[in-house]
């Protein structure tokens, strides 16, 4: 059969050859090949001028008609740079194309394909292998920080491992998840963006990143799919936006080593000082003075009993080390041009800033396989990794802590914890904060994924695909607590938390893909099927009461064990296709359908169906543009509209259903309601409109794209808050709230300077989002009256407002609104919205031969939570806790002006409630959170001369790196993205490495 | 013809290449339509609500659930939270030091947005308000329980629901009667009248009484029985002032034979109290108050103390002073705080959350007889608590918390209930606090205790939070919303 059609094909062209050669016009025939002489299938070729276009067949094998026998073909193709060539009456014409180096020409990848950022109709933002190998991160989510417009990536905890928060384009959902769909090498990442820890740890609410098993050495780009022409193909599960991650495969050619490794340290960034014991001394003795009230042993035994000498700086204790970070990556690759390969492998390892032995490792390891068939028409490509991190961070955020009394007494004579002073015991907010680090967490995760895709060209034009994927997310995690670590108040014996988790998804999409030629145009077809499974059971087991600390992981020695199981499947099917046309390369077309089913939803609401549709006009290919505007050597006019779904809802949710209790009764099992149900749960639907333009002037020196975006969402999945006298806060219902997200986001490349010695370039990002709610129904009736509010953004919220210190009485005043004589609901008229007003990057690059330069800075304009947010929790003078030292601005006496009321020592003070009540509910706490955070800083050198080649390498490089260097920021408190002095703020880290291939 | 053979070749791929995507699509059409394939496998750890009340074994671990959760909670409104909060807002317990929880009770001064207010008394009490509603309409709806079972799980079960409203009703005022899981009616439902609430209290507790046996379901007398509906009953009664019904009520439960009082006081908390008449136990856990009240150690600062108008107020020989507290020396100070409860930790349990007890029924039917005039009759159910709390004579005390007088007149053998309900009940599930409420003494009493006393803080605030959510959920007068 394969011979056969070659034979008819062959033949065919030979009759052209006749056909052509006879007469003008005349048929040109010809082979558009890669510099290592494979085909290179779909390129376009035309004759300028005229209507003539043709396009490649599988074998590079192009015909096409000409008015005249001699003149200047034009050819390009997606990842190579456009050729001009002259034709003659010489048959059989080999074009030989240079892959491209400009970045309009560089190869994006999408949703089941790949195109150019000239071509693509849709938005897509691209991060690189070399943007991320600029930063020591083990996160790979980390390293797209500010890099792509639209994307927000919040770091709100700087933990070794702690998960991150993703958004793309805004909060889509009033409640539901928000997280965009991740995909690494076609196969959807099984735990998504959930944090994979089933036993708490120092991460906290944040969680370990499931990331925190990707080696970012292992990616060669990662494409941030935004508008409806990008996502739509995704269906239900793209509402939220896509992350491709795109893994590297080898290069064929000679048989490449490489070793790449660095190391070096970090520190805490922004936090607050705190008050030494005289300082605090004098803060609680005024608080008395203030309140007027006798310091007693019982309500003063800080003042009267404690040793005023001692002093721990808290600070330094707990978060003042310095971690370590070690990372090895070794690759080999090779290949001919039928078959390439690449191993790789990495190591990175991280410790702590907090005191004791803790450090987070992973390792990793990859081989990808291509393989093509000579005569082209089959392909494979297999990519596996595998992954291991071990996680043994502290089981609690020892930053939680720095606000001990700073001459608390931490030892007992013995060299034991000390738990007890004068009669006070350490309990509640007051304890020993070293306890906390006896506390041992070890989480082992690991991650494999595997990927494989088979092509077969079964006509010309028509391809059969398959590709299928597996993935697990494993882990096993304990969190020991030995009798060191336990507050003896508690009357605990030891204990320990086991967890297990595992995550196991699958997943098979058929395709069929068919290219052809029609008209003056070329159309593309894909047609597909998507079958995905995720499976998942987690075991939890709470052990306690160990007699001794000796056999704390061993469960057989608990006195008292309680276990937890719990599984879920989830499944989802899909069909799915796109139909793209491209005229000429400048006008182009497409399409984009699928039918989901998705199990989260009950009978008759499973499925739904979503598509798109995403134009592009490339104008300045027009020849009336070309003439008139000759500087502009690009121009490109998009535009696409579609739908996606949301069902990131948890599984189960329309069921009636009952659940077991923690506990047994008298042995008995014990059954309890899950939560309300809603038999008719639907998907929530987002619409998404974009329109978008970009530009390159001077030859692409400066490539500008602004697009604007309005997405809406509605048919919204809520958690529709409840009054608890139902039995439950809340209960999952669609409704009919429509939320918009929209913004203009702007990003501009920008080559200053371009010699052969020296270059200078920059690329900047920036966006500028908006969010509203556009409609409600009975929303000043409904339980959302006081928390949403229609034309305001989701992040908005209703405060009292704050009228400062009084100066008289040195008390915090706010503003009385009916005049009732009260601060309450009806006085909270503030809205303060914390959504950024925009955020992005400025990336610049500099070389100077060998050396080169890169220094990143991220900003963010937004409103954010204060120091005075936390001081409504631990009111200054209030109980044995220390301060930041911004409270000695505080008031003192009469005529003071000052934001910060006086001290208060007692529960009936008049200063107690403002400061406990009212300023929590109050503007005061919010302050401008804004930043530039110098995110990276890289200085590169690499080696030339013959002495390289001499010593057999092909490249040898030295590098220095920077990550969150510093902060320019006006914001008053610890870290301005965080925004919590009782977290850990992110960590700056220096490295220095090495890069050696051969 | 040569063109034309092209043009077949072209026609040819083109009819493969579209049958293969016809028979692809229909492929996936199957794929897509086959709704088998977004069938998943139900959690293991799911029962669907139909069969929970299939059988008598779920049906039964349905009502274990709500025993369970009613303790799930340290230091919610039925696992102690009565006990420390209530006690803080009256005039049993102060916190020497300061204590961002503790302090708004002690100085009853609650800001509606008060977070124990919300989580620890509403929240709890709805929650386990719905769970019972969720099992009273899975049980009559079924068809297949054995009778005898399903009666009794709907007694206990009407028991637990009343136990709640009761509380909710006697700390908020008036509060929202949810008697179904309709969450659509139930989520505007405003606040019902107490005398309402009482009213259907006695209708439940009225079939409970019915429908439960006298036997315990299980050991520990852990699971409610006919005398535990009757001992709320009574409870209820006393609260409504209807003294003749709590006099019957009560007469029951003391005349059941099941019940005595323990001579030894250090006996009455234990798990196997005979004074018991109903108790939650946890599992491989004390109580949860004794954990609280009780110090680490001999040598530190009680986190809540007694205070002085309570101890001043045990006589000479009142044993519950010696037995029922303890004191701590700290800094050459005392303090001195309850220990009815005796086990703080340790992982072999000794005492349960004792709910109902017999002394109590004592002291409803004493005050029900002197409301109603038996004026002797009372004083002899006062005098037989006080004979069990008698400290043997010394050299020092030569008549130990003497009988009261059969002569006395009425408001003296009043008094002589209050205060003896007072010393027999202290930091007892809000005994003392609901007391002083429903006598009118808590202005008198508090007022002149503590300066930042309001006669408005008798009720709690009702949670802000909820009055948000539920527009006709209206607060209390007094309290800032």
């Amino acid at each position: 059969m394969k011979k056969t059609i070659k034979i008819i094909v062959m033949a065919v062209l030979c009759l052209n050859f006749q056909v052509m050669s006879q007469s003008v016009p005349i048929q040109i025939t010809g082979t558009v090949l890669d510099k290592l002489g494979k085909p290179i299938a779909g390129a376009n070729v035309g004759i300028p001028l005229s209507k003539a276009f043709a396009a490649t067949d599988s074998y590079g094998k192009f015909t096409i008609r000409a008015d005249q026998s001699t003149g200047e073909l034009m050819v390009s193709s997606i990842g190579y740079k456009t050729t001009k060539i002259a034709y003659g009456p010489k048959p059989n014409l080999q074009i030989i194309l240079e892959e491209s180096t400009g970045s309009l020409d560089e190869v994006v990848v999408i949703a089941y394909g790949k195109t150019t950022r000239r071509l693509n109709t849709g938005s897509v933002g691209q991060v690189s292998a070399a943007e991320i190998a600029l930063q020591p991160v083990s996160n790979p989510l980390s390293a797209l920080q500010g890099r792509v417009a639209g994307l927000s990536i919040t770091q709100n905890s700087g933990i070794n491992g702690a998960g991150v928060k993703v958004q793309i384009r805004g909060q889509a959902s009033l409640m539901q998840g928000s997280d965009p769909l991740f995909i690494i090498d076609g196969v959807p990442f099984a735990s998504g963006n959930s944090s994979i820890n089933s036993v708490t740890n120092a991460t906290g609410t944040a969680g370990i990143s499931p990331f925190s098993t990707v080696n970012p050495a292992d990616i060669e780009s990662v494409e941030v799919l935004k508008d409806a022409d990008a996502t739509s193909i995704y269906g239900s599960r793209g509402a939220n936006g896509v992350i491709l991650i795109t893994t590297k495969k080898g290069v064929s050619g000679k048989t490449r080593f490489s070793l790449n490794g660095y190391s070096g340290f970090s520190q805490v960034t922004r936090t607050m000082d705190m008050l030494n014991t005289q300082d605090y001394l004098m803060m609680r003795k005024e608080a008395f003075k203030n309140d007027g009230a006798a310091m007693t042993n019982a309500n003063a035994p800080d003042l009267l009993l404690w040793d005023q000498n001692r002093y721990t700086d808290f600070k330094k204790l707990l978060v003042g080390g310095t971690a370590k970070t070690n990372d090895w990556q070794a690759s080999v690759s090779g290949g001919n041009e039928n078959t390439r390969f690449l191993f790789s492998s990495g190591y990175h390892g991280e410790t702590s800033v907090f005191p004791g032995e803790q450090r987070d490792d992973k390792i990793s390891g990859r081989l990808s396989l291509n393989h093509r068939s000579k005569d082209e028409r089959f392909t494979l490509d297999l990519s596996t990794s595998y992954s291991y991190n071990k996680n043994k961070m502290s089981a609690g955020d020892l930053t939680g802590f720095i606000n001990m009394p700073p001459h608390m007494s931490l030892y007992k004579p013995g060299g034991t914890l000390n738990w007890e002073d004068s009669g006070v015991f350490f309990d509640g907010a007051l304890t020993n904060p070293l306890a906390a680090t006896n506390k041992r967490y070890t989480g082992k995760f690991n991650n494999a994924n595997t990927s494989l895709n088979l092509s077969y060209m079964i006509l010309l034009g028509l391809k059969a695909k398959i590709n299928m994927g597996y993935n697990s997310v494993n882990g096993e995690d304990q969190a020991l607590n030995p009798s060191t670590s336990i507050n003896p108040n508690s009357g605990n014996l030891p204990y320990a938390n086991f967890g297990r988790s595992a995550l196991n998804s699958w997943i098979v999409e058929p395709q069929a893909e068919f290219n052809k030629t029609v008209g003056r145009g070329k159309i593309n077809i894909l047609l597909g099927g998507t079958l995905q499974n995720i499976s998942s059971n987690s075991l939890n087991i709470i052990a306690q009461n160990y007699r001794n600390d000796m056999l704390l992981s061993s469960i057989a020695a608990a006195g008292n064990v309680i276990t937890r199981n719990s599984d879920f499947a989830y499944r989802y099917s899909a069909l799915y296709g796109r139909i793209g046309y491209n005229l000429k390369d400048r006008y182009l077309v497409n399409l984009t359908g699928r039918r989901d089913g998705s199990s989260r939803f009950g009978p008759g609401k499973q499925f739904a169906a979503f598509g798109a549709i995403g134009v592009a006009w490339i104008f300045s290919s027009e020849s009336f543009i070309a003439s008139t505007l000759p500087w502009l050597s690009f121009g490109k006019l998009r535009g696409s509209y579609g739908s996606s779904g949301n069902d990131q809802i948890g599984n189960y949710r329309f069921l009636d259903t009952w659940t077991s209790t923690n506990q047994p009764y008298q042995g008995g099992a014990g059954l309890q309601p899950s939560s309300l149900y809603n038999a008719d749960l639907s998907w929530e639907i987002s619409r998404k409109a974009e329109l978008a333009i970009e530009l390159g002037v001077l030859d692409n020196r400066f490539l500008l794209t602004t697009a604007y975006f309005r997405n809406r969402s509605s048919n919204q999945l809520i958690n529709y808050k409840l009054p608890s006298q139902t039995g439950f806060s809340s209960i999952l219902r669609n409704f009919g709230a429509l939320i918009q997200n929209s913004g203009l986001e702007l990003g501009l490349e920008s080559k200053f300077i371009t010699t052969r010695d020296f270059s200078w370039s920059s690329v900047i990002n920036f966006s500028l989002p908006q969010n509203k709610l556009v409609k409600f129904p009975g929303l000043e009736t409904s339980s959302y009256a006081t928390v949403y509010f229609l034309g305001k953004s989701l992040s908005t919220q209703k405060t009292l407002e704050y009228l400062g210190v009084d100066p008289a009485t040195g008390i915090y005043t706010f503003r009385d609104v009916n005049g009732d004589g009260q601060y309450d609901s009806k006085d909270r008229t503030q809205l303060i919205n914390t959504l950024p007003k925009f955020y992005g990057g400025l990336q610049n690059s500099f070389t100077y031969k060998g050396l080169k330069l890169d220094v990143f800075l991220e900003f963010k304009k937004q409103l954010g939570y204060n120091y005075l947010y936390t001081q409504s929790v631990y009111i200054p003078g209030y109980y044995y806790l220390n301060q930041p030292k911004i409270v000695l601005q505080r008031w003192q006496s009469p005529g003071d002006i000052t934001n910060i009321q006086r001290f208060a020592a007692t529960g009936d003070s008049p200063a107690f409630l403002p400061a406990g009540d009212y300023l929590a509910d109050s503007d005061a706490i919010f302050s401008d959170a804004s930043f530039i955070r110098v995110k990276n800083i890289s200085l590169a050198y690499t080696f030339s001369g013959s002495w390289i080649k001499k010593m057999k390498l092909e490249k040898l490089g030295l590098y220095l790196h920077a990550q969150n260097l510093f902060t320019i920021t006006g914001y008053e408190g610890a870290d301005p993205e965080s925004q919590n002095l009782f977290i850990l703020p992110p960590l700056k880290t220096i490295t220095m490495g090495i890069q050696i291939t051969l | 013809m040569k063109f034309k053979n092209r043009k077949k070749l072209q026609l040819h791929s083109i009819v493969v290449s579209a049958l293969a995507i016809v028979l692809l699509l229909s492929s996936s059409v199957f794929f897509g339509a086959c709704k088998k394939l977004v069938d998943v496998p139900k959690s293991s750890n799911l029962v669907l609500s139909k069969d929970v009340f299939a059988t008598n074994e779920k049906a039964t671990s349905a009502v274990l659930g709500l025993y369970n959760k009613m303790v799930a909670l340290n230091l919610s409104m039925s696992n102690g939270g009565l006990t420390i909060y209530s006690a803080l807002s009256a005039d049993e317990l102060y916190n020497p030091a300061p204590h961002t929880n503790y302090d708004p009770f002690s100085l009853n001064n609650i800001p509606s947005n008060n977070g124990i207010i919300y989580n620890n008394f509403w929240n709890t009490g709805y929650k386990n308000i719905y769970h019972a509603n969720a099992i009273l309409e899975g049980l009559n709806n079924s068809t297949t329980l054995n009778n005898v079972v399903k009666n009794q799980l709907i007694g206990e079960t009407l028991v637990i629901r009343a136990l709640y409203l009761f509380y909710l009703t006697n700390l908020y005022g008036d509060v929202p009667l949810v008697m179904t899981t309709n969450f659509e009616r139930n989520a505007l439902m405003a606040r019902t009248a107490k005398e309402v609430v009482t009213e259907q209290l006695i209708t439940d507790l009225k079939t409970a009484i019915e429908l439960l046996p006298s036997a315990y379901a299980s050991a520990l007398r852990a699971r409610v029985n006919s005398f535990t509906a009757r001992s709320l009953l009574a409870r209820v009664y006393l609260y409504k002032r209807d003294w003749n019904n709590a006099e019957i009520e009560s007469t029951g439960v003391i005349s059941s034979g099941i019940y005595s009082l323990e001579s030894e006081l250090n006996k009455t908390f234990t798990s196997s109290s005979k004074e018991t008449i109903w108790q939650v136990v946890r599992e491989n856990l004390n109580t949860a108050e004794a954990a609280v009240l009780i110090p680490v150690s001999a040598t530190v600062l009680p986190g809540l103390a007694l205070r002085e108008n309570l101890l001043n107020s045990f006589e000479l020989g009142d044993q519950r002073k010696s037995r029922w507290t303890a004191v701590n020396i700290v800094n050459n100070q005392r303090y001195y705080y309850p220990y009815k409860y005796k086990i703080r930790s340790g992982s072999t349990v000794g005492e349960c959350l004792i709910v109902f007890r017999l002394a109590e029924q004592y002291l409803i039917r004493a005050e029900a007889r002197a409301e109603q005039g038996d004026l002797r009759g009372a004083v002899l159910d006062l005098n037989i608590l006080r004979t069990r709390s008698r400290a043997p004579v010394t050299a020092e005390i030569s008549n130990p918390l003497p009988d009261l007088s059969l002569d006395l007149v009425k408001s003296s053998v009043l008094d002589a209930v209050y205060k003896e309900r007072s010393n027999e009940l202290f930091c007892e599930w809000g005994h003392r606090w609901f007391d002083l409420k429903r006598t009118a003494m808590a202005n008198a009493v508090l007022s002149k205790l503590k300066p930042t006393w309001k006669a408005y803080a008798q009720l709690y605030p009702i949670p802000f939070e909820e009055t948000q959510i539920n527009i006709f959920l209206t607060q209390n007068s007094g309290y800032a919303n």
